[in-house]
């Protein structure tokens, strides 16, 4: 993948004296067409994402539908002010992370797992089977999903019946301030571990076979053979979900939560956009809630920043 | 019908109490003094007639303009039709007032979002139906001033007389459709009967009452009699169960009303807007409903329920009192009962109180207008003459009998001078409801702008059970304290929005633990009213009140 | 590859028991939503509202709910306009990405590090509904079949993994066809989007399914019912049974609210449960070492 190798060993040296833009310049020159091939991503970005992306500004404003935009009233950073002072402000931040935490250390290795896994059935027919099923609940309204879970563990419901044998009290769970976090959790993974390992399965075609009849011939046993040869094979892309996944730390969207909480689990379920939502100012004050967004993005994107240099550091991958 | 007449009289002994209030300076500068005003008529809304039969507007008009207006397609209406273009109803309507009427509709459930897009881009058609008051930032006054919509004061009295002339006649209905300004925005939804009023109450198996031998209760303690017969003898385990989480099984002052106060804000005696849980008595309140809770007379998931909780228990017997709507919860439930046990049925109780005899000072009850919506004409309209013709035409009678019971011969038939449905809406054939036939002939089931007419109603409801219901819930006195349609200034909503949430977060939380006994009622004084305050409970009382002063001198 | 197995340790047999039964209580576990839709929406109204627990087979048995949603006539245009959107869609989806990725998983590239900047940014950074909506009018693509594409060429997301698939690529495959005179198009169309058949299955999938639940963008950018997509008209369908109306007191359809919901969800989703299925078949291991050795 040395394009540059193709040009002469003088031009590189002029090539490393000159400006950023200069060498930026010279690729063009050289790879025409490579940059034709990029135009039109570059333009999709432009038209539909920069040209709008004006509207961030809202978070800075009085923004009122019916006036033109920039003749808005500017506010500063009223609207994060008034958020930051807001008494649930600490619990809703703390009660976001955790949820957001949560999800990510016992979701994110989920699918990795059933994916390796299923990478492990003899039959193909057997796993095939197994993928299909597994991947449908992503595909049920989040509606169903929640009204399922609150019936199964209500205090008479199947799942809570079901602990019960192992003596677990036989409470409406969503009544219980510390059940909620795994609760959620849990019926994350449930209905995302089969669409989320999509995504490796895929990965694990790529892994070259042949090194595995070497590593049998050499007497590893499988669980070597995961360790040494599927893994690092599959790490690039479990790096890249994993960056975009930390990516999305701040963004727990309300809809589950609203489905699934009541006031008597408030201390551990309300979050962000769930206030926000509360609030009933979505609608209403576009410049509080873009602000709140506009926070969330930061941190996100800070977020992102980081993983991506750690990443770096420990796997040598990362998304640039 | 005994109800109409009873409810006739209310109305007329009302707006004979009201006839002394002021309409305010900015009123409509021309008083309608050719209209009729007898009782049946001014119930109906309709007494107008008059005036539109002067010939201030003469339907047809002439030029066959053409309007846009935006509204959302009603529900019913969207099981047979793709727009309200192709309705029977709006070609009736093009016909009688010749003007050409184009609606657009936004994707149903995405009201707001449309709307606020429909404002953002500039392009607005001549008529926008929205909830202008609650639905725009800073109300009507801000869309004015955004020249988005532009009052009708100046030319109603000459394009809408028939409008004009039905705000003159119900000054309680006036005030409630303008501004703290006194800017009239638009062409109201209007209920125009109590009748109309009533959407939610108390109900319980008949069947259980009679098995337990007792009369329908009326107070406190005959409901917690009445809830520890059913747990005792008919295996209720959660006698009392609700559809709505958290605190809301007290909603429209249900039980709580007995204690005289609501969950919410309300006014008091002294007409101060006052937050419910923070009133003397609801300590008394939460202490009962904690005895209630402890001995199993309270569904133990009512702060986590939903409809299909509801459903559930009401269907199978674990429950037997419930309050909820008459069509969704009374109906659905009375039939579906029916279904399972045809000998089992529910029967609706009046809004419990604490001493036997006294009137319910707290129910469900709503008023004549409650910011459903307002057809507005918007500031760039350039067929504003037009428009008012059209939104006009709804307040006339021809219009009022158009809008309430459709074409006389097609949808309806006048028997003794009352307008009754013909069969072929009230029994359509094989898979179409009342409901989708009335949607395409009429516009009484949905809000839109014309008055509500409650002969409409009583023909509407299908079942004895719904009839009793109505008459019987709304017996209170409970228009006494709900708040009028208040308005805070733009600032000051955004601040009482912020707080009245948060007020709501922590009454739910600390309330229902305190029913659930999880809290102490003990510390009713020492956690629960301090945190109120902290809360920011004084500003948000000060912030009602103002917007109530400035709306009781209009 | 199994037939030269050498030898299996009791260790391994106990995994591969162990493993056969936990994926299949898996299955059981992830199967059950969806048959618990299944039959609710065959149930009987009234006899779904009595049920609890588990629900194993319909409550009673009715195709009224089904009746109810047929009965919309929106339904077969909200297909074909769906189809169209899932089939052109992906495809405009694929082709962008591909450039895309193509580009940026050259290492070699002075600008490529800004690129992906410019490109991140974009996920965390919007205008929000108002700019985006009046934009779309602006490009004159409001109301039209195209807004509901255009403005969703490319996810990058999407992107980020096809690039991090290309980058996996050897790149002795390119530079060899280089060397045979191959362009930049000929390398991304010739061996770059083969060895990543996989990756570009798992695209179509999660592009198709997108495509296929959207419907925020439709009542945004889609005034003319007759252009909705099908989950539009669904989705209205659900919210006229749900709305919990005041005003309304009619019984009559109420009662089959809730099975009407479940068979919406099957309505709406079993058509597009076929597709990953058929993208299986590209899920197979070792396409790489056929390429280097053909």
């Amino acid at each position: 993948m040395k394009d540059s190798a193709a040009v002469s060993n003088k031009k590189r040296k002029t090539y490393q004296q000159l400006s950023y833009w200069g060498k930026v310049g010279r690729d063009i020159a050289t790879n025409p067409v490579l940059y034709l091939m990029f135009l039109p991503v570059v333009l999709y970005y432009i038209l539909f994402c920069y040209k709008p992306m004006y509207g961030a500004l809202i978070s800075f404003m009085d923004y009122v539908p019916g006036i033109p935009f920039w003749e808005n009233e500017w506010i500063g950073f009223d609207n994060f002010v008034r958020f930051f002072n807001d008494r649930n402000f600490f619990r809703l931040f703390k009660n976001t992370l955790v949820i957001s935490f949560s999800s990510i250390i016992f979701g994110f290795p989920a699918p990795i797992i059933l994916a390796l896994l299923l990478n492990e059935l003899k039959s193909r027919t057997y796993s095939r089977v197994v993928q299909t099923i597994s991947y449908m609940p992503h595909f049920i309204s989040i509606v169903v999903i929640c009204g399922l879970i609150r019936d199964f563990t209500m205090n008479t419901g199947v799942i809570t019946q079901f602990l019960g044998i192992f003596g677990f009290p036989q409470v409406t769970m969503l009544g219980e301030p510390s059940y909620f976090v795994p609760l959620y959790v849990i019926s994350g993974i449930w209905q995302e571990i089969g669409y989320g390992s999509i995504i490796y399965l895929a990965a694990l075609t790529n892994v070259d076979q042949e090194l595995y009849e070497a590593a049998r011939i050499d007497g590893a046993n499988k669980w070597k053979q995961t360790i040494h040869i599927t893994f690092p094979s599959i790490t690039p892309t479990i790096m890249t979900m994993l960056i975009m996944r930390l990516g999305n730390i701040m963004s727990i969207g309300y809809e589950k939560i609203m489905l699934l909480y009541n006031s008597q689990i408030y201390e551990t379920s309300d979050v962000i956009s769930t206030y926000v939502y509360r609030v009933g100012l979505l609608d209403m004050d576009f410049g509080y809630s873009t602000a709140i967004g506009l926070f969330n993005s930061v941190i996100n994107l800070l977020i992102l920043l980081l993983a991506n240099k750690l990443s770096y550091k420990l796997t040598d991958t990362g998304l640039w | 019908m005994s109800a109409k007449r009873l409810s006739a009289l209310l109305l007329t002994a009302l707006m004979a109490a009201s006839a002394a209030v002021s309409c305010g300076e900015d009123s409509p500068s021309e008083p309608v003094s050719n209209a009729v005003s007898s009782s049946d008529e001014a119930a109906s809304g309709a007494s107008s007639a008059e005036t539109a039969a002067s010939g201030e507007i003469t339907y047809p008009v002439e030029g066959n303009p053409t309007v846009t207006y935006w509204c959302r397609l009603t529900s019913n209406a969207s099981a047979s039709v793709a727009s309200m273009n192709d309705l029977p109803f709006t070609a009736e309507l093009e016909e009688r007032t010749g003007i050409d009427v184009e609606f657009i509709h936004p994707a149903q459930g995405t009201d707001k979002e449309s709307f606020n897009l429909l404002v953002a881009s500039g392009d607005l058609p001549d008529i926008v139906y929205y909830s202008w008051f609650n639905g725009y930032p800073g109300g009507p006054e801000a869309a004015f001033k955004n020249r988005v919509i532009e009052p009708i004061n100046e030319h109603m009295a000459e394009w809408a007389p028939a409008y004009t002339a039905y705000l003159a006649e119900n000054p309680e209905v006036a005030k409630m459709v303008q501004t703290d300004e006194g800017n009239y925005p638009g062409f109201p939804f209007i209920r125009g009967e109590e009748i109309l009023w009533i959407s939610w109450g108390p109900f319980v198996r008949a069947d259980w009452l009679e098995q337990i031998g007792m009369e329908k209760p009326t107070t406190i303690d005959g409901w917690y009699e009445m809830l520890t017969a059913f747990k005792n003898e008919c295996g209720a385990t959660a006698p009392l169960t609700t559809w709505d989480k958290d605190f809301g099984i007290f909603n429209s002052g249900f039980l709580v009303g007995a204690w005289g106060m609501a969950t919410d804000m309300y006014l008091n005696d002294d007409g101060e807007v006052v937050y419910g849980p923070a009133q003397p008595g609801f300590k008394d309140f939460l202490a009962e409903m904690q005895k209630w809770y402890a001995e199993g007379l309270i569904d133990p998931n009512f702060y986590a329920n939903d409809r299909s909780a509801a459903e559930t228990n009401l269907m199978n017997g674990f429950s037997g009192a419930i309050a909820a709507s008459p069509g969704q919860g009374l109906g659905v439930f009375e039939k579906s009962l029916k279904e399972i046990d045809p000998s089992a049925g529910y029967t609706p109780l009046q809004w419990p109180t604490l001493n036997e005899g006294e009137r319910p000072q707290f129910g469900q009850k709503d008023t004549y207008f409650n910011n459903f919506g307002l057809a507005a004409v918007t500031a760039s309209s350039e067929n504003k003459e037009a428009a008012y013709a059209l939104l006009d035409y709804a307040y006339t009678e021809e219009g009022h009998m158009l809008y309430n019971f459709g074409t006389e011969g097609v949808s309806y038939t006048m028997e003794d001078g009352e307008p009754l449905y013909t069969e072929m809406i009230t029994n359509p054939g094989e898979g179409m409801s009342m409901s989708q036939m009335l949607a395409q002939y009429t516009m009484p089931q949905d809000d839109f702008p014309f008055v509500q007419d409650g002969r409409y109603f009583m023909q509407y409801m299908q079942l004895d059970v719904q009839k009793e219901a109505i008459q019987l819930w709304q017996e209170t006195d409970a228009e006494k304290h709900w708040l009028p349609p208040i308005t805070p200034t733009e600032e000051e909503s955004k601040e009482y929005g912020t707080i009245k949430t948060n007020l709501d977060a922590w009454r739910n939380e600390w309330c229902v633990g305190a029913v659930t006994g999880k809290n102490s009622i003990d510390e009713y004084e020492t956690v629960f009213l301090p945190e109120l305050e902290s809360i920011g409970l004084e500003r948000a009382l000060e912030i009602q009140n103002a917007a109530l002063e400035r709306y009781n001198n209009r | 590859m199994s037939k030269n197995r050498i030898k299996i340790s009791i260790g391994e047999r106990i995994f591969d028991v162990f493993n056969v039964v936990f994926l299949f209580a898996l299955m059981v576990v992830c199967l059950y939503p969806m048959l618990y839709v299944l039959f609710a929406s065959l149930s009987n109204g009234v006899q779904l509202m009595r049920h609890i627990g588990l629900l194993l087979r319909p409550a009673g048995f009715s195709l009224s709910a089904y009746e109810a949603v047929a009965r919309n006539e929106m339904i077969p245009t909200g297909y074909v306009n769906t189809i169209f959107i899932v089939a052109v869609g992906t495809t405009v989806n694929i082709f962008m990405s591909a450039l895309g990725a193509y580009f940026l998983a050259r290492r070699d590239q002075t600008i490529g590090k800004a690129a992906m900047i410019f490109i991140v940014i974009t996920m965390f950074f919007s205008g929000g509904m108002i700019p985006g909506y009046l934009n779309v009018r602006s490009l004159g693509l409001y109301n039209s079949i195209w807004a509901l594409i255009f403005p969703v060429a490319l996810n990058t997301f999407n992107m980020i993994i096809l690039k991090t698939a290309f980058m996996g690529i050897p790149s002795s495959l390119e530079e060899s066809a280089k060397l045979d005179g191959a362009g930049h198009l000929t390398v991304l169309f010739r061996i770059f989007l083969p060895l990543s058949k996989a990756t570009i299955a798992v695209l179509v999938l999660y592009y198709g399914v997108s495509h296929w639940n959207s419907w925020f963008n439709a009542f945004m950018y889609i005034q003319d019912r007759a252009l909705y997509p099908l989950q539009l008209v669904l989705r209205e369908i659900l919210i006229v049974n749900d709305t919990n109306s005041m005003l309304n007191v009619s019984v009559d359809v109420e009662q089959i609210a809730d099975t009407i919901k479940y068979a919406v969800v099957i309505v709406a989703t079993v058509p597009i449960l076929v597709l990953y299925p058929f993208l299986q078949k590209y899920f197979v291991k070792g396409v790489m070492i056929g390429a280097v050795k053909g």
